[in-house]
C-alpha cells in the first residue's frame, strides 16, 4: 500500500467522521441485508439437516418400511412372526400426531428399545455393551419400559407445550401420556418418545404404524417377499428425498424472501455509498489535482469497501442468530403442519454461511459501488444539461421499454416454465418489470398533475417538486415497490390458501362428529332423532407412478362429496359416477394426478385390487388441498366389492341443528367411549389455528422486508435533504412558513408512495396468481382459486403510509435546525 | 427605511473574537440606495443577514420601517421577510423545478401580494418577457439573475438586499443587471442595499459605505 493511497484513504474516511449517519446507513443496509439472508439460509440449512436425519429413528436407520397390504396399521402379531422367521433387525414403530388438551400439536414416536439394532447389533443377539453405552442403558431403560413409564420430551418441545418434568401431557381425547422427562435423543426432533409397550397400552391397540428396518440385503428382500409378500409390503422409504422434494417450494420461497431482503439491503447500501461518494467528489477531485493517481483513489475506495463488507457480514451473521432462532419455531410448525415433516426448532450455524454472507456483502457493495465510482472518478462530472428535468428522460423511457419487454417475456415464458426455479425466475421477471416501469409512471403522473393543476401555483409547484425528489428517492421507492409486490403476492397466496383450506375442511370435515369405532353398525344410528345423516369412508392404499394412491370408498349421497366438488368434468359425470358401469370402474381423481402424473379426463388407470388388476376411468377432478398423495374416489358399493377385506374406518355423522348436546349424549348411550368420537367442529378450528400459526413465518418476513424498505426511504430522505439544503433554505428566506415548507416537501413523497402502491397492486396480484398456478402446481400438483382480499391489502397500505410518514417525520425533525443554519450561508453558497 | 442603532456582533473562534460590528449605527431613508463595501471577511454578509432577520445581533437595535426586527420571534421574522424584504444572492438560487415566471412570482404568491399587471410590468422592464416559460437550467447567469431580481421586487418590498449580485457575472452583464436592479428598485419605491467589491457598481448607487473593524464609514 502506497503512502498516497493511505493519505487518500484517510482523507476520504474523514467524511464518515463528519457524517456518522451515512456510515450508519452503509452499515445498516449491509447488516440487515446479510442478516436476513443468512438467517433464512440458516433456517433452510437446519431444515435440510433434519430431512437427512428423517431416515433415522433415534439414530437408527429406518430406510426400509414394512406396512400391511390392506390395513393402515400392522398387527403386533405379524411383527412377532417376522422376528421368529429371523428378521431380527426389524423393529416396530408407532408414530402419531395428535392434539393436546389445549390444542397444541404433539408428535409421538414409540418403538421397542429391545428390538432397536444399536450400531448394527440387536440387543437380543449381541453382547449388550453397545446398549449399555447407549442413552438407554442402566436405569433409564427400566423406568422407560415399566409403569408408570416415561415420556421423553425434547427441551424445545417442552418449552413449546409449557410442560415441566413429571407433568403428564393430556391429549384432546382425554388420554394422558406418561410423566414427562425433559431430555432429547439423537434425531428425536420435535417428537415425544415413549416406549412401545406404553404406547400400545395408552392407545389401547395391538397394531403399530409400521415396521422399520435398516438396509436389507437382496436375499433378505426376496425371502421376505416369499414368506410375507401376500400380507405385508416392503418399501424403500427414503424420507430424506421425499421431504426435500415436498418442501422445496417453501424453501425456495424463503430463499426468495431472503434474497429480496438482501436486494433491498443493497438498495440502502447503494444509496449511502452513492451519497457518500457524491459528497466526497470535491475532495476526490482536489486529491487528484494534488497528485493522487486514479489507482490510489480506487485502491482507497476498495480498502474502504473491504472494511465495510467484513464488518457488515460479521454483524449480519451475528444478527442472523437471534433472528433465525426467533423464526425457526414458526418454520418448524409450517413443516410439521403442512408437510408432516418433523424439523428441529433450533437453527444450525455453519461457517459456510458466514462466507456466503461475506460474498453477498461484497456483491452488494460492488453493485452499489460501480455506478457512483465511475461517476466519481470520471474527468468531467458536472455535465451541463439544459434538459427540462421535470420531464422523463430518454433513459427513463428506455427503462420503461425494458419493463414492458420483461412483462412480455413473462407472458411468453409462462407456458414454458416447468421447474420451481424457472417458476421463481418468472416471479423475478415480474418484480424487475415493476422496478423498471416505476420511474416513467412517477414522472408521467407528476407531469399530468402539473397539467391538471395548472391554475394553482402551489399545487403546480408541489407536483414539479416530485421530479426533483424522485431521483433521490428512486432506489428506496424501487425497494419499497419490490417489497410491496412480494407482500401482496404472498399475502394473497396465504389468503387463498386459508380460504381453500377452510372450504376443504368444510367439505372434508363437514360431518359434525367422526366416530372412530369402525365396528358400529348403521342400524345403531337409524331412528335417532338427532341424526341427519351417517356415512363412512373406507380407504385402501396402493401405489401409482411412484407415489402412494389412496382409493377412497364414498357413499354416493354423502354430504361431503357432491357435484359441486368436481372441478373439471362433463355435466353428467357425477350421475354416471354414482351409477357405475359393469365393464370399467369410474372414479374421480384429485388434481395431483392431473398435474403430477399427467392424467386427463377419460384416461384409464390400472390399479391392484383384491379382484386383481382393474381399470379405472377418470371422469373428473377435485381439489385436494395439501395432500401429498394421489387419491381416487370410488362409490362405496363398488369399493366394498373391490376391496372386500378393508375394515371400515369410522362414521361421519351429521347432526340436526342445535342437537350437538343431544348427539353427544346419544353417542354415549350407544355404548361409545368419549375417546371414540371426535367433534369435527373442534378439529376445524384447530386446523385453522395451526394454519395461522404456521404462516406467521411469512408474516414475519414480510414485516422485516418492509422495515428494511422503510430504512431505505429514511436514509434517502436524509440524503435528499442534505443535497437540497440550500434550496430549502431559499424557500425559508422567501418567507415560506414551516407549514407550507413541509407541505411542499412531503407531498412528492406521498405521491410517489401512492404511485408505488398503485403499481404494486396489479403486479402483486399477478405474482400471487403465478405462485398458485405455477409454483404450486409444479411443486405440489394442486391449485386453488386465487382470492385477492381487500382487507389485508388495505391494512398493508395503511401500514406503508404510516411507515413512510414515520420516515418522513423522523427525517424532517432535524430539518428546521439544519435549514436555519443553511439560511446564513445562502449568500456564500 | 433602514435603521441600525449601536449594533454589536462578534464571532468567537477558539480564543479569538472577531468583531463584525462594534457599536455600529446606520440610517438609510426610504427609496435610497447604498453600496456596502469592505474587505473580504469584514462582515458584509453577516450585516446583511442581520438586516434580513436571518442572523441575530449581540446587542443593539435593528429597525426596518419602524419595526424592531431584533425583537421578532422566528415565525414573525419569517412573515416579515415574506412581506417586506426582497433578497438577491450571488448564486441566484432559483427553484430548478419552476418556470422563470413561477420563480419570479414565488415570493409574491407566498405573501399573497401577486399582481399580474405589476408582474408583466417588471418582466417588461427587466427585458425577460420572452423567458417566462423557461426553466432555470435553460437560462444564462445574467438571465437567471434578472429573474431573481424580479422575484425580489414582485411583492413590492420596503427593503431589497443584494449580496454581491453580480459576483458570478461578467463585467458587461454586471453593469446591465445592476442598472436594471437600481432602476427597478427605485421604481418600486424600495430601499436598496448592494454588497459589492466593485467601485463601478457602487457608482450606480446613491450612497457608498465601507465596513471595516466593526464600523461603517461613508465613502463619497
Ligand atoms: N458562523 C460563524 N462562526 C465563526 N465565524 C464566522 C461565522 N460566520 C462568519 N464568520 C466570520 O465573520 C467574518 C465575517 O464574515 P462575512 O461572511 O460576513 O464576511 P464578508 O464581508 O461577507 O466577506 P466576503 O467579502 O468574503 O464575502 C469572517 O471573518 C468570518 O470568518
Ligand atoms: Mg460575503
Amino acid at each position: 500500500m502506497t503512502r498516497v493511497t493511505l493519505v487518500t484513504l484517510a482523507t476520504t474516511l474523514a467524511f464518515y467522521r463528519q457524517n456518522p449517519l451515512q456510515a450508519l446507513f452503509v452499515l445498516v443496509g449491509l447488516v440487515l441485508g446479510c442478516g436476513l439472508y443468512t438467517s433464512v439460509a440458516q433456517i433452510n440449512a437446519s431444515a435440510e439437516a433434519s430431512y437427512a436425519e428423517a431416515d433415522q429413528i433415534l439414530g437408527v436407520s429406518a430406510q426400509w418400511r414394512i406396512t400391511d397390504r390392506v390395513s393402515t396399521e400392522v398387527a403386533v402379531s405379524d411383527y412377532i412372526r417376522l422376528r421368529r422367521a429371523g428378521f431380527t433387525r426389524v423393529y416396530p414403530v408407532i408414530e402419531k400426531r395428535l392434539a393436546s388438551e389445549d390444542g397444541a400439536l404433539i408428535s409421538i414416536i414409540a418403538t421397542d428399545l429391545l428390538a432397536l439394532p444399536f450400531i448394527g447389533v440387536g440387543v437380543g443377539s449381541g453382547d449388550g455393551s453397545a446398549f449399555e453405552n447407549s442413552p438407554f442403558g442402566g436405569d433409564s431403560w427400566s423406568r422407560l419400559t415399566q409403569p408408570p413409564y416415561e415420556a421423553w420430551v425434547p427441551s424445545q418441545t417442552a418449552a413449546r407445550l409449557a410442560v415441566t418434568g413429571g407433568q403428564q401431557i393430556r391429549l384432546r381425547e382425554g388420554k394422558r401420556l406418561p410423566p414427562a422427562v425433559i431430555r432429547s435423543q439423537a434425531q428425536q426432533r420435535d417428537q415425544i418418545f415413549i416406549d412401545l409397550g406404553a404406547a400400545l397400552s395408552i392407545f389401547e391397540t395391538d397394531r403399530v404404524s409400521y415396521l422399520a428396518a435398516p438396509p436389507l440385503t437382496e436375499t433378505e428382500q426376496r425371502r421376505f417377499a416369499d414368506q410375507f409378500g401376500d400380507r405385508l409390503m416392503l418399501s424403500n422409504q427414503s424420507k430424506a428425498l421425499n421431504l426435500a422434494q415436498l418442501t422445496q417450494s417453501l424453501h425456495t420461497n424463503l430463499t426468495a424472501l431472503g434474497l429480496l431482503s438482501f436486494v433491498v439491503g443493497t438498495f440502502i447500501v447503494f444509496n449511502a455509498v452513492n451519497f457518500s461518494l457524491h459528497a466526497r467528489q470535491q475532495t476526490l477531485r482536489v486529491l487528484r489535482d494534488l497528485g493522487a493517481v486514479r489507482q490510489a483513489i480506487v485502491a482507497a475506495i476498495a480498502i474502504e469497501s473491504l472494511v465495510w463488507a467484513v464488518t457488515g457480514a460479521l454483524l449480519g451473521t451475528l444478527l442472523a442468530q437471534p433472528l433465525s432462532a426467533a423464526l425457526m419455531p414458526a418454520v418448524a410448525a409450517t413443516m410439521q403442519n403442512i408437510y408432516g415433516a418433523s424439523v428441529s426448532s433450533l437453527p444450525v450455524f455453519n461457517t459456510g454461511l458466514f462466507w456466503e454472507a461475506l460474498l453477498l456483502a461484497f456483491t452488494g457493495l460492488i453493485l452499489a459501488l460501480v455506478l457512483p465510482l465511475l461517476r466519481a472518478t470520471a474527468i468531467s462530472s458536472d455535465e451541463f444539461s439544459a434538459r427540462d428535468k421535470t420531464l422523463p428522460s430518454r433513459h427513463d423511457f428506455a427503462l420503461a421499454g425494458v419493463g414492458l419487454a420483461l412483462l412480455l417475456l413473462t407472458y411468453v415464458c409462462y407456458p414454458i416454465a416447468s421447474s420451481v426455479v424457472q417458476g421463481f425466475a418468472l416471479l423475478s421477471l415480474i418484480l424487475f418489470a415493476g422496478v423498471a416501469l416505476l420511474p416513467i409512471i412517477v414522472l408521467l403522473v407528476s407531469a399530468l398533475g402539473r397539467t391538471v393543476t395548472r391554475q394553482y401555483w402551489l399545487a403546480r409547484w408541489a407536483f414539479a417538486d416530485v421530479s426533483l425528489q424522485f431521483p433521490h428517492l428512486r432506489l428506496a421507492m424501487m425497494a419499497l415497490l419490490l417489497t410491496l409486490i412480494a407482500n401482496i403476492g404472498v399475502t394473497s397466496l396465504v389468503g387463498s390458501f386459508r380460504l381453500a383450506l377452510t372450504e376443504w375442511l368444510e367439505t372434508r370435515l363437514s360431518a359434525d362428529f367422526y366416530v372412530t369405532a369402525g365396528g358400529v353398525e348403521i342400524e345403531s344410528f337409524t331412528g335417532q332423532d338427532w341424526i341427519r345423516a351417517a356415512h363412512r369412508r373406507t380407504i385402501a392404499e396402493r401405489s401409482y407412478a411412484g407415489r402412494t394412491i389412496t382409493v377412497v370408498g364414498i357413499d354416493v349421497d354423502a354430504p361431503d362429496f357432491g357435484p359441486d366438488n368436481i372441478i373439471d368434468s362433463t355435466p353428467d359425470a357425477f350421475a354416471r359416477w354414482s351409477v357405475g358401469d359393469v365393464g370399467v370402474d369410474r372414479v374421480f381423481a384429485n388434481e395431483q394426478l392431473r398435474y403430477l402424473a399427467g392424467v386427463e379426463i377419460g384416461d384409464t388407470l390400472e390399479l391392484e385390487t383384491e379382484l386383481g388388476l382393474r381399470p379405472f376411468e377418470v371422469l373428473g377432478f377435485f381439489h385436494d388441498y395439501g395432500n401429498v398423495n394421489f387419491s381416487l374416489h370410488l362409490p362405496s358399493e363398488r369399493f366394498e366389492q373391490l376391496y372386500a377385506s378393508v375394515e371400515p374406518q369410522g362414521w361421519g355423522i351429521w347432526v340436526h341443528q342445535n342437537k350437538h348436546a343431544a348427539a353427544e349424549l346419544g353417542l354415549s348411550q350407544l355404548g361409545l367411549q368419549p375417546t371414540q368420537w371426535v367433534s369435527q367442529r373442534d378439529v376445524r378450528t384447530l386446523s385453522l389455528a395451526i394454519f395461522d400459526r404456521t404462516f406467521a413465518i411469512t408474516g414475519a418476513l414480510n414485516a422485516l422486508t418492509l422495515l428494511v424498505a422503510a430504512v431505505a426511504i429514511f436514509s434517502s430522505l436524509l440524503a435528499a435533504y442534505q443535497f437540497r439544503r440550500s434550496e430549502y433554505a431559499l424557500w425559508r428566506s422567501l418567507g415560506m412558513s414551516w407549514f407550507g415548507f413541509f407541505t411542499v416537501l412531503g407531498f412528492p413523497m406521498f405521491l410517489i408512495t401512492a404511485v408505488v402502491m398503485a403499481v404494486a397492486l396489479p403486479l402483486g396480484i399477478v405474482l400471487s396468481w403465478l405462485l398458485i398456478h405455477k409454483i404450486n402446481v409444479i411443486s405440489f400438483g394442486w391449485t386453488m382459486p386465487v382470492i385477492v382480499a381487500a382487507e389485508p391489502i388495505v391494512f398493508l397500505f395503511v401500514v406503508v403510509v404510516l411507515v413512510v410518514l414515520a420516515a418522513f417525520v423522523l427525517a424532517s425533525t432535524r430539518q428546521q435546525a439544519a435549514v436555519n443554519k443553511a439560511l446564513k450561508n445562502l449568500a456564500g453558497e | 427605511m433602514l435603521k441600525l442603532k449601536q449594533v454589536d456582533k462578534s464571532f468567537r473562534d477558539r480564543g479569538d473574537v472577531i468583531h463584525v460590528a462594534r457599536d455600529l449605527s446606520w440610517y438609510l431613508g426610504s427609496g435610497e440606495s447604498a453600496a456596502l463595501m469592505g474587505e473580504s471577511g469584514a462582515g458584509k454578509t453577516t450585516l446583511m443577514n442581520i438586516i434580513a432577520g436571518l442572523d441575530t445581533v449581540d446587542s443593539g437595535e435593528v429597525l426596518v420601517d419602524d419595526v424592531r426586527i431584533d425583537r421578532l420571534n422566528q415565525a414573525e421574522l419569517t412573515a416579515f421577510r415574506r412581506n417586506h424584504i426582497g433578497l438577491i444572492f450571488q448564486k441566484f438560487h432559483l427553484v430548478p423545478s419552476l418556470s422563470a415566471w413561477d420563480n419570479a412570482a414565488l415570493q409574491a404568491r407566498l405573501a399573497g401580494a401577486f399582481d399580474i399587471d405589476f408582474a408583466h410590468h417588471l418582466f417588461d422592464m427587466l427585458g425577460i418577457d420572452h423567458l417566462a416559460h423557461r426553466r432555470p437550467s435553460q437560462l444564462s447567469g445574467g438571465q437567471q439573475q434578472r429573474i431573481a431580481i424580479a422575484r425580489a421586487l414582485m411583492h413590492q418590498p420596503q427593503l431589497v438586499l443584494a449580496d454581491e449580485p453580480t459576483g458570478n457575472l461578467d463585467e458587461a452583464t454586471s453593469n446591465t443587471v445592476i442598472e436594471l436592479l437600481v432602476s427597478a428598485a427605485l421604481n418600486a419605491g424600495a430601499t436598496l442595499v448592494v454588497v459589492t467589491h466593485s467601485a463601478s457598481i457602487a457608482s450606480h448607487l446613491s450612497h457608498s459605505f465601507r465596513l471595516g473593524s466593526g464600523s461603517l464609514t461613508s465613502v463619497i
